[in-house]
């Protein structure tokens, strides 16, 4: 059966091993909005720490998208659930062993997040809010069945928070969902790794480390608008390959 | 319109000017389908990939069943006035506020001109101590339309 930390090798460092060397430099030279230099180390090495800080995760799109899933719009409400259902799954998963549970226990959270939303004020990000309760879904989860919940320490749910801070990944996943991801995480790792230098570091700078595109464009030495096209073109040509697999398996159980 | 979609999930677009995506997102499936996909790879990238996949879809057909949620609430308003404020700040606001300032500018000036005009046609005594002589003399020389205005304030038809 495969385990979520294969997955985790097969895509983040197979990408950062494809970043190449004539971006080292410029990287070592510009992250000063990471405050970590890399004066003897390499790329990969600082990339690895970088790795542990959160990606933007645009809050003021998620702002717009819950003001109009308060004014009764259940479609934007759609498409933060779309945004985050797996993240959400991932930091139920640390809680939650059983990959049919945890889909029960996040399905859930966003129901009572949607419930709740009207009490929603937006002093913190929408993702906090919900990992909240997506935490307090799965302790009420397990305390019915008996069990005693794992409490996560702040620190802990910080990282959670963080999304990629998360390493413990336990759920056990059927064999068919299993062998599903590893075919979607493949593809994406094998075109990613035929695509052009440019559009491979444009798409991992920003998706992995969450640079911003000023920063990438600075690392890069191109223009933004540039970048903006890079990753654009990246993730299209990415989506292309994935399309035939995502389609064939609509309305199917992974 | 996916490549704005593509810089709007990154943050790197306009949030202001990007109503027409997420009314996009909503009505287009091409466009709902970019959101998921893209989402997917990054997720994969990172490797978040796990469980099912119509985990969300199955979480939207529960929410179906949920009665729909309308808060309009204070966030709301407060939102709102910051968005206000920060129009403010936008170069359309200083347009605006530049034509107004241009429009106001010509409106004093007119103003200020027909003010002028009016105070001229006031009469004034500036030759009540010049000998009615000195502008008898000088009214061959002056132009017929001013001639009958260049008189003593005292002068009458009679001489006096």
């Amino acid at each position: 059966m495969l385990q979520t930390k294969e997955l985790e090798k097969l895509t983040r460092a197979t990408f950062l091993e494809a970043v190449p060397s004539s971006y080292i430099n410029a990287s070592q030279k510009t992250d000063v909005r990471m405050g970590v230099t890399a004066k003897n180390g390499s790329f990969a090495e600082v990339a690895n720490k970088l790795s542990d800080m959160p990606v933007n995760s645009n809050r003021e799109l998620d702002r717009v998208l819950v003001e109009r899933a308060q004014a009764g719009d259940k479609k934007a409400f759609g498409l933060l659930v779309e945004k985050y259902h797996r993240k959400l799954g991932r930091l139920v998963g640390r809680m939650v062993r059983d990959q049919a549970e945890v889909e029960d226990v996040v399905q859930e959270a966003f129901i009572k997040a949607y419930r709740a939303l009207h009490n929603f004020r937006g002093d913190s990000a929408f993702y906090t809010w919900l990992y909240r309760i997506g935490i307090n879904t799965a302790k009420n989860y397990l305390v019915s069945l008996g069990r005693k919940p794992q409490v996560l320490n702040d620190v802990e749910i910080e990282d959670a928070e963080n999304f990629d801070g998360v390493t413990d990944m336990r759920t056990m996943e059927t064999p068919e969902t299993a062998m599903a991801n590893k075919q979607i995480a493949q593809t994406v790792n094998d075109t990613i790794n035929n695509l052009p230098e440019e559009l491979r570091t444009a798409i991992t700078l920003r998706e992995l480390e969450g640079m911003s595109y000023e920063e990438i464009a600075e690392i890069m030495q191109c223009p933004i608008g540039t970048v903006r096209s890079r990753i654009f073109r990246a993730r299209e040509t990415i989506a292309a390959k994935l399309r035939p697999m995502l389609s064939s398996a609509e309305n199917k159980r992974w | 319109m996916k490549n704005q979609l593509s810089a709007l999930i990154d943050g790197e677009f306009d949030i202001a000017e990007a109503e027409h995506i997420i009314t996009a997102m909503k009505v287009n499936g091409e466009m709902k389908e970019a959101w998921k996909q893209y989402h997917l790879i990054g997720d994969a990238m990172r490797g978040n990939l796990h469980g099912s996949r119509d985990l969300s879809a199955k979480i939207m057909q529960a929410l179906e069943a949920e009665p729909t949620v309308l808060a309009v609430n204070k966030q709301a308003k407060v939102v709102v006035a910051e968005i206000k404020k920060r129009e403010i700040k936008t170069p359309m606001f200083w347009s605006v506020a530049a034509s107004f300032a241009a429009v106001m500018f010509v409106g004093l000036m007119v103003f200020e001109m027909q003010l002028g005009e009016s105070e001229d046609m006031t009469p004034v005594e500036l030759a009540s101590s010049v000998p009615i002589e000195y502008l008898q003399a000088h009214q061959s020389i002056a132009p017929s339309s001013a001639a009958y205005y260049i008189q003593a304030a005292s002068f009458t038809d009679s001489g006096q």
